[in-house]
């Protein structure tokens, strides 16, 4: 009873509308604290190796204040389409390159909510976190295209 | 579907332009604000008489970015740090910046010509800010080989 409770809750409009602000504070977070160290978070980008060493500095400045700006737009009442697309394709971009470093089994920090070297060691656990943010933000998405008339 | 997709990539795209714009006017105004373009690999690379030059000069720092065995064991350049690549390099930013300021060059290099940690740690200082980086490609084996003074020590970093 619960159960079915708690699945109608997550499916209503206020469900959704509660992802959202959760997702919203996950980017928020993950910004803040990369704005307040661009430098080590370059560095924790090239640790990746996925990305060409001209393009780390760049990555490492506007990234950090597209998240937050996403985190910040994510639960408004406007441009619900492209946040909801640009939160899902930011998790899935996340979601491969940390998969990608794991499968290669390179050692690095994750980058994600950290920027301390060795505060946060990409691990499964990682993975499967990001893989429930993806999914959340698919979810967010999908009800976005159903919301259409 | 197509216009849900259309109208939905358009505001992303904004948001993504409107966070940039904002990232790139906020680096600006840092105090300590990163260039937007790493220098590039030919940018940074000297020859072994160029560093040679430097190191009589009293004008070159040098990063040995070997295992630490090897800089232990084997020996290093003269008062060499030892930074690997992915190391913290929190603790010597502050001894390289100054170093670097005061007109010094800070040269990393590692042994063999398919090395690649020299670069390695030269593109990680010089995106944590530290100028003057550059790199002497197959840096311990010319050294050795013209005979230049080597320092030995059981330090490990």
């Amino acid at each position: 009873m619960k159960k079915a409770k708690l699945l109608k809750a997550l499916f209503s409009p206020r469900g959704v509308l509660f992802i959202r602000i959760f997702l919203g504070i996950v980017f928020i977070y993950a910004g803040a604290i990369k704005i307040n160290d661009p430098q080590a978070f370059a560095n924790i980008i090239g640790g990746y190796a996925i990305v060409p060493f001209w393009l780390l500095n760049i990555v490492a400045i506007v990234l950090p204040c597209v998240e937050v700006l996403l985190g910040i737009i994510l639960p408004l009442p406007f441009w619900r389409r492209g946040s909801a697309i640009l939160a899902t394709l930011l998790f899935a971009v996340f979601l491969a390159a940390i998969t990608t470093s794991v499968a290669r089994g390179i050692d690095i920090d994750c980058g994600c909510f950290s920027t301390e070297v060795g505060s946060n060691p990409v691990t499964w656990l990682t993975i499967c976190r990001d893989i429930i943010f993806l999914i959340l933000g698919a979810y967010v998405l999908f009800r976005e295209y159903r919301r259409v008339p | 579907m197509r216009d849900f997709l259309i109208s939905g990539i358009r505001q992303a795209l904004l948001v993504v332009v409107i966070g940039s714009t904002l990232g790139l006017m906020f680096n600006s105004v840092r105090t300590d604000k990163m260039p937007i373009i790493a220098p590039t690999l030919s940018d940074m690379e000297i020859s072994i008489a160029e560093a040679e030059k430097m190191y009589r000069e009293g004008r070159a720092i040098f990063i040995d970015a070997r295992d630490s065995w090897s800089y232990a064991a084997m020996g290093h350049l003269p008062q060499a740090i030892n930074i690997q690549p992915h190391d913290n390099l929190e603790p010597h930013l502050e001894e390289l910046k100054k170093g670097a300021g005061e007109g010094k060059r800070v040269i990393a290099y590692c042994d063999g010509e398919g090395c690649r940690l020299g670069t390695e740690v030269a593109q990680a200082l010089s995106s944590s800010g530290v100028p003057n980086v550059c790199v002497l490609h197959n840096g311990w084996t010319l050294w050795e080989k013209a005979g230049l003074p080597l320092e030995k020590s059981k330090e490990q970093k």
